[in-house]
């Protein structure tokens, strides 16, 4: 009757210890991020082709989830290559965007950090390209896997919208740092929302123009 | 009965928080830089890329994007202008593949092209380069696709070397706009060389793109 109890007590000391990592107390200390202005410009993924470690969390944790076959070159592991069609929202003609990115190595579940880095080109034809870079925030995702897990035994996130980019990596700048053509003196931040569920990678940018 | 519970609850608390911190996530494999100090100061670093070998290929093809070079070229035309992105792996000069590099091309005004790069090093961090082209690197019409300039005869007629680099930073330099991680407090310059190695006689080519940076501290 003893072992039982104590089993029971393990298990349920086990299940306690995971809430508290997945839902960590450090990760609400951090900073945030958030856009100032109340109308960016939103930038939608129209269609995106992907290569490379996955942009879920099972990925990010290093369990698997490939995309587009993976790579096999051992530097190239956890990185991952989108192609993507922007649109954007107030009208205007469709961009070409590359997104590059890899698993940050200064993740710790302890401390409730599951980023990765990226760096973006977008390009208008004819008119000009921006470049962007930032970190993207798996956190809220991997809390919306493990729920699921508990309850469905699946451990993915729900078909949903999450923002990539809740929390700022502490050191990391998350914004437009160059442009060129006509959008020369663009200046400025980005956000990123990522689509879960559906049939066609999706989602959302929204960029603010810096003010000084 | 109750103490027994209690222990083996503290303990298994215990055991996920601290699993939490010895979690095995993910680690980038890093080969060691070739990096040439200079004397005036500053660093300078080569990458390459040879193609076709090189080329990333991406399963699907955006609705809107045209593939090129078997998917590892992507096209959007607007408006008479285009614009297309190619993916490659990066290279170190000991041939490592160390990185994964996009370069997007365009024609924006005059003849010549316009190009910008990022470059992906997961272990190290990304840079972003822009240059003025030498030439006009967009692909061309052939039949009901697209060629890529550097596999057509006439691209090679001239030579087997050619600078591709030509601006806007002083020298015909490219510009290093932005660096991340162990690249984020550098700033500099590049040029861009493309080595034609061989020319096949179907016309398809074999050959290396050099990238040689120059960064300092900022």
């Amino acid at each position: 009757m003893r072992i039982l109890v104590a089993f029971l007590g393990l298990f349920a000391g086990v299940l306690a210890g995971a809430m508290v990592v997945i839902w960590n107390p450090s990760e609400r200390i951090e900073p945030r991020f958030s856009l100032q202005t109340d109308e960016p410009t939103r930038l939608t993924i129209l269609d995106s082709v992907a290569r490379g470690s996955g942009a879920e969390p099972r990925s990010l944790l290093g369990l698997g989830g490939d995309l587009g076959g993976g790579f096999s070159d051992p530097a190239l592991r956890y990185a991952r290559v989108n192609v993507t069609v922007l649109k954007p929202e107030q009208g205007g003609a469709n961009a070409l965007a590359v997104k590059l990115s890899a698993v940050s190595m200064k993740n710790t579940l302890f401390r409730g950090r599951l980023f990765a880095n990226s760096a973006w080109i977008i390009d208008w034809p004819g008119h000009g390209s921006l470049f962007l870079v930032g970190s993207d925030d798996y956190w809220p995702m991997l809390k919306d896997a493990a729920w699921s897990a508990l309850f469905s035994g699946a451990f993915a996130p729900t078909p949903s919208v999450f923002p990539l980019t809740e929390r700022l990596q502490i050191g990391r700048f998350q914004g437009v740092v160059g442009a060129t053509g006509a959008l020369t003196d663009f200046a400025g931040r980005y956000q990123e929302w990522q689509e879960t569920g559906g049939a066609a990678p999706g989602g959302y940018l929204k960029l603010e123009p810096h003010t000084l | 009965m109750m103490r027994a519970f209690l222990f083996s609850f503290v303990a298994g608390l215990a055991l996920s928080v601290g699993l939490s911190s010895i979690f095995p996530l993910p680690d980038h494999e890093r080969f060691p830089s070739s990096i040439e100090v200079l004397n005036n100061g500053g660093r300078q670093e080569q990458f390459l890329i040879r193609w076709p070998q090189d080329r990333l290929a991406v399963p699907g093809n955006p609705g809107l994007l045209t593939s090129v070079a078997d998917s590892t070229a992507f096209l959007l035309s607007a408006g008479g202008s285009i614009t297309i992105t190619e993916l490659f792996r990066l290279r170190d000069v000991a041939e490592n593949v160390i990185g994964i590099a996009a370069r997007t091309t365009g024609n924006r005004s005059g003849t010549a092209s316009q190009s910008d790069w990022v470059l992906l090093i997961p272990s190290r961090g990304s840079m972003l380069m822009s240059q003025r082209d030498s030439a006009n690197l967009t692909p061309l019409r052939a039949g009901d696709g697209w060629m890529l300039p550097a596999n057509t005869r006439a691209f090679w007629s001239a030579g087997k070397r050619y600078r591709i680099t030509a601006g806007p930073a002083p020298g015909g330099h490219g510009r290093i706009l932005r660096g991340t991680e162990e690249f984020a407090r550098l700033t500099g310059s590049y040029t861009e060389t493309w080595e034609l190695l061989n020319q096949m006689s179907d016309g398809t080519t074999e050959g290396r793109i050099l990238l040689a940076t120059t960064l300092r501290s900022k």
